[in-house]
C-alpha cells in the first residue's frame, strides 16, 4: 500500500474498485434482461455474486480477447448492452482492432471495465502494467474513456456510461482506497476541490490522491493549491477547462502514465496554445519507458518523482515555477 | 430463376464496375459469386429492402470484406440501392467504398480487416439463441481469413454455446492476397480441424447455386446444437481464364488488351 493512504483503511476494507463497478452493474442486469457480462477468465468476489445470479448472461468466454470484443458487438448490434471485464493490458491492447471496428465504428453500447489502471500490477512487470492505455483507447473515435479515482467515482462511471449507451471504457484501479467523491454528488466529467486560486493542481484517476496530499502539505506552509480531477478523458469540455484555468498562473499536472499516454497533459497544452495562456505548466509523469524487473507502485513513484514529499520539495524550492 | 444466367449477369457488372472505377478486387468477387446468389436469391436469406431492419430478419456478413463487388452488385440488383450508386464504386463520396461499411443499406457490418465477422456473428447468433429468435446468422469468409487466429477463438466459443443458428461458409479457392495458402500457413487438414473443433462440417462445389440452395435449406432446419460450417470450394477469379486459380491475381485490373478477352468469356 502507498503512503499517501491511511493504512488503517486499506487492513479493513475488503472491497476494491472492482466491487464498485460491478454493484451498479448488479442492478442494471437486474432491471435489464438485455444486459451481458464476458469475461476472459477474469475472476472477482463481485463477479462471482454475478454470474450466480444471472448465469446465462455472464459469460466467461475464456482466454480470447479478440473473439471477446467481436462477440460483444454482435451482442451489442442485436440489441444488447455489453460489457467486457479483463486487465487492461490485455484487454485493451489484444483486441484493440475489434474494440475499433466492431464497437467503436458502429458506436454500439458496450462498455470495457479494464482492471490494473497505471502501476496497479506493479510488481506483475511491464505486461500488466496499465500506463500506454490511456493514450491508445482516447484517440478511438466514440469511445468514452473514465478514470474514476475512488469507489464512487467508480459507481458514478458504471451509471453514466449505462445511460450513454455508446461506447464506454472504464479503467479500474486496485488499489483499497477511502472515498473522496460524496454518495449524494452528481457525476461530473471533472470537478474542482479547494478554494480557486492562482496555483493548480491537475490529477486523474489515482493522482488525485497525490494532488490531494501536495494540498494538504502546501497548505501548512501557506501555499494554497486547489485541484481539478478528471473523470472522463475524452470529449473535453474545453471552454470549462478554459474558464477554471485562465484565472491561474501556475499549473502543475501529475499523471501516472508515460508521457505520450498522458490525454490531460495534451488537452491542458492544446487548451494553453488555443487560448494563447501565460500559465506555467509543469508536467509530472512517467518516463516513456517499459518497466522491466519487479518494480511496486511505491518503487516506480519514488524513481519516477510522483510521491506528494517528491513534488512538494521541488514546488518549494522553486523547481517548477 | 435461371441461375446461371443471374450468374452471367452480375460476372459482367462486377467486371465492368472495377473497371470504370478503376479500382475493385475482382478475382475474390468471382470467387464467391454462387455463394452469394444462393443465399440471396435462392429464399434462403429472405432479405429485401422492405426487411433490412426487421428485427427478426436473417443476418448475412460478408467477413471477407474485400470481395464485396459481389455484394455490391447482387444489393443493387435487389434494389437496396439505386443502380446509379453502383455506377459511382469507388469514387469520392460514394456510398461504396473498396471495404462495405454499414451505412450502405444490407449490410450488416464493416469488414476489409481479416477475422471479424465470425466473432460477431458468434455474438448475433448468442443474442438469437438465449431470446429465443429464429433467425439465422450468416458468415462467409475467405480461407486466407482461417489464418487469422481471431477465427479460431470464435470457433472454440461457437461450440461451447452451441451455436446451430450459425452458418460459417469458407471460401475455399486456397488463395490468399500473393501465394496460395498452402505455402505460407498450411491449413489442411481444414475438414479435419473444423471437425476437432466441434462443428457440423459440409464439403460442396461453391459454384453450383442449386446444389447450395439445398444444402443451405438442410442446415437452416437442423437444430442439432452444433454449429455449422460449409467449405466450398471454389476458383479464385472463376469465368476469367487468365484470372481463375492464379496468385497473381487478387487486386489488380485487366489490361485494355484483356478486359475484351475477358468480356468474351463472360458471354
Amino acid at each position: 500500500m502507498i503512503e499517501i493512504i491511511p493504512k488503517e483503511f486499506s487492513k479493513n476494507k475488503k472491497e476494491d474498485f472492482r466491487d464498485y463497478a460491478f454493484k451498479p452493474l448488479f442492478q442494471i442486469m437486474k432491471k435489464n434482461k438485455k444486459v451481458f457480462l464476458l469475461t476472459n477468465d477474469m475472476g472477482a468476489k463481485g463477479l462471482d455474486e454475478l454470474k450466480e445470479k444471472f448465469p446465462k448472461r455472464v459469460i466467461n468466454a475464456g482466454i480470447s480477447e479478440q473473439n471477446i470484443a467481436s462477440v460483444a458487438g454482435g451482442l451489442a448490434k442485436s440489441g444488447n448492452y455489453v460489457y467486457i471485464y479483463g486487465i487492461i493490458s490485455h484487454i485493451i491492447f489484444r483486441s484493440l482492432e475489434q474494440i475499433k471496428i466492431d464497437i467503436c465504428l458502429p458506436n454500439l453500447p458496450v462498455t470495457i471495465l479494464g482492471v490494473g489502471a497505471g502501476l496497479s500490477y506493479g510488481q506483475d512487470g511491464p505486461t500488466h502494467h496499465g500506463i500506454e492505455d490511456c493514450g491508445i483507447a482516447s484517440v478511438l473515435p466514440n469511445l468514452n474513456v473514465y478514470n474514476p479515482s475512488d469507489y464512487i467515482s467508480t459507481y458514478q462511471s458504471v451509471l453514466d456510461s449505462y445511460k450513454l449507451k455508446r461506447p464506454s471504457y472504464i479503467r479500474l484501479d486496485k488499489e483499497k482506497l477511502p472515498n473522496i467523491y460524496k454518495k449524494k454528488d452528481k457525476f461530473e466529467s471533472m470537478k474542482t476541490f479547494g478554494k480557486h486560486s492562482q496555483n493548480l493542481l491537475i490529477a486523474s484517476g489515482i493522482s488525485l490522491w497525490i494532488c490531494l496530499k501536495i494540498r494538504e502539505i502546501l497548505m501548512k506552509k501557506k501555499i494554497n493549491f486547489f485541484v481539478l480531477d478528471f473523470n472522463k478523458l475524452t470529449y473535453f469540455n474545453t471552454s470549462k477547462i478554459e474558464r477554471i484555468v485562465k484565472k491561474t498562473k501556475n499549473i502543475i499536472i501529475v499523471d501516472e502514465n508515460i508521457e505520450s499516454s498522458s490525454i490531460i497533459s495534451k488537452e491542458l497544452l492544446k487548451i494553453k496554445n488555443l487560448f494563447n495562456l501565460k500559465n506555467t505548466i509543469s508536467i509530472i509523469n512517467l518516463k516513456k519507458e517499459y518497466l522491466l524487473g519487479s518494480s511496486s507502485r511505491k518503487y516506480i513513484w519514488n524513481k519516477n518523482g510522483l510521491f506528494p514529499k517528491q513534488i512538494c520539495k521541488k514546488i518549494l524550492n522553486r523547481i517548477y515555477f | 430463376m435461371n441461375f446461371n444466367k443471374k450468374t452471367k449477369e452480375l460476372r459482367n457488372k462486377i467486371l465492368r464496375t472495377a473497371i470504370q472505377a478503376g479500382k475493385g478486387h475482382v478475382p475474390p468477387a468471382f470467387s464467391w459469386l454462387e455463394i452469394g446468389i444462393a443465399l440471396f436469391y435462392g429464399k434462403i436469406l429472405n432479405l429485401s429492402p422492405k426487411t433490412k431492419k426487421n428485427k427478426l430478419r436473417n443476418r448475412f456478413l460478408l467477413s471477407k470484406g474485400h470481395g464485396c463487388l459481389a455484394l455490391y452488385t447482387i444489393l443493387s440488383d435487389l434494389n437496396f440501392f439505386s443502380k446509379k450508386e453502383l455506377d459511382k464504386f469507388a469514387g469520392d463520396g460514394s456510398l461504396l467504398a473498396g471495404h462495405p461499411d454499414e451505412q450502405i443499406p444490407g449490410v450488416e457490418i464493416a469488414s476489409g480487416s481479416l477475422g471479424h465477422g465470425l466473432g460477431v456473428g458468434c455474438g448475433m447468433a448468442l443474442s438469437a439463441k438465449i431470446n429465443k429468435e429464429k433467425w439465422n446468422t450468416f458468415i462467409v469468409m475467405g480461407d486466407g481469413e482461417c489464418q487469422e487466429g481471431s477465427i479460431w477463438e470464435a470457433l472454440l466459443f461457437a461450440s461451447k454455446h452451441k451455436l446451430d443458428n450459425l452458418i460459417s461458409i469458407v471460401d475455399r479457392n486456397k488463395l490468399g492476397s500473393t501465394d496460395f495458402t498452402e505455402n505460407n500457413a498450411p491449413l489442411e487438414p481444414l475438414k479435419k480441424k473444423f471437425i476437432d473443433f466441434g462443428l457440423e462440417v459440409h464439403e460442396i462445389n461453391g459454384h453450383n447455386v442449386l446444389s447450395l440452395i439445398k444444402l443451405f435449406k438442410k442446415l437452416i432446419k437442423k437444430k442439432n446444437n452444433k454449429p455449422k460450417i460449409v467449405i466450398c470450394n471454389t476458383v479464385k477469379g472463376k469465368g476469367v481464364s487468365f484470372m481463375e486459380n492464379s496468385k497473381f491475381w487478387h487486386h489488380q485490373l485487366p489490361t485494355k488488351s484483356q478486359v475484351q478477352k475477358a468480356y468474351d468469356e463472360l458471354r
